[in-house]
């Protein structure tokens, strides 16, 4: 039994360093979804049971635009707490046409116009892989990983609303995912 | 009590703890040396939920990834740069290991759960 016990003390510690796993999946042929109505549930970031889809080979997705005053911040919230629930386009935002890939928010250049963010890639996507993430979630500073089974749990429920006090993560953007006015008012990407 | 009795029920309650580790996906502390890229830390079959939480300010900016060595899939990354608990809800056919890439300094152990 002692030597059972070490061994299950060495499963759980060893860890297999080397990975070398046969090469990525091709993407699989995505459909258009320039016209089609917004199910927030199917857009490229929210919906990723083959991996985090290709930047360069995800279908054309719309965008959603804010009203002035909403921030980026507060705009992922409503946008993941609509892919958590119906898939419905949230309220306050307007849907409008996709954006060049590689942006995914575009900055008001006056206080009267709203903020338009990606439905292709509203995390953004990875610079060097160039990957589309999907939404991640923060728990309270004060909850560590042990103690966070409960809310885990209750996250992973299909369809339950975001709880209060998780937050959503704010990714940090590369400057050339970030236009000012108009999609095009960006640095190129490297 | 005869010192037989007591380890074995020392290997009795190992026993129970990792079984109750273990009803709960794969979770896992991993001490992750920096500038050493990804790092598989722990796997499960059929995962729905995945968390991630550096156990040392060192050990940040971190960039955390799933990967499904059958098909070479990635899902991420992200990249944090704090101790708080940060979760992805993405329900993946097959095994997938949770994998973190130390970009601050040292080795700091990583706290993982794959479900």
């Amino acid at each position: 039994m002692i030597l059972a016990g070490i061994a299950i003390g060495a499963l759980l510690v060893l860890r297999p360093w080397a990975d070398d796993g046969p090469p990525p999946e091709p993407p699989a042929a995505a459909p258009d979804l320039r016209g089609a109505p917004l199910d927030l549930r199917a857009a490229p970031w929210a919906l990723q049971e083959g991996g985090s889809p290709a930047l360069d080979t995800a279908p054309p997705t719309q965008s959603l635009v804010f009203p002035p005053g909403v921030g980026y911040a507060p705009a992922l919230r409503l946008i993941v707490q609509s892919a958590r629930q119906d898939g419905r386009v949230p309220a306050a935002a307007t849907p409008a046409g996709p954006l060049p890939p590689e942006v995914v928010i575009v900055r008001p250049a006056s206080p009267r116009e709203g903020l338009r963010v990606s439905l292709l890639a509203p995390f953004g996507w990875t610079p060097d892989t160039r990957l589309i993430r999907p939404a991640s979630l923060r728990l309270p500073a004060a909850v560590s990983l042990r103690g966070a089974t409960a809310r885990l749990r209750g996250l992973a429920v299909p369809g339950s609303p975001l709880p209060r006090g998780v937050a959503v993560d704010v990714p940090r953007l590369e400057p050339c995912q970030i236009a000012v006015g108009t999609p095009d008012d960006r640095p190129a990407c490297p | 009590m005869p010192v037989r009795w007591l380890r074995a029920a020392g290997v009795l309650l190992a026993g129970i703890a990792v079984g109750a580790a273990m009803a709960w996906g794969a979770s896992g502390i991993c001490p992750v040396a920096a500038s050493g890229g990804f790092a598989n830390c722990v796997s499960d079959n059929d995962p729905v939920v995945h968390a991630v939480q550096a156990n040392a300010a060192g050990g940040t900016p971190y960039r955390f990834q799933l990967h499904r060595p059958s098909t070479g899939s990635v899902w991420g990354w992200w990249q944090y740069n704090d101790t708080s608990v940060h979760v992805f809800t993405i329900s993946i056919a097959g095994l997938v290991t949770g994998q973190v890439d130390n970009r601050g300094a040292g080795t700091v152990n990583y706290g993982v759960i794959v479900d």
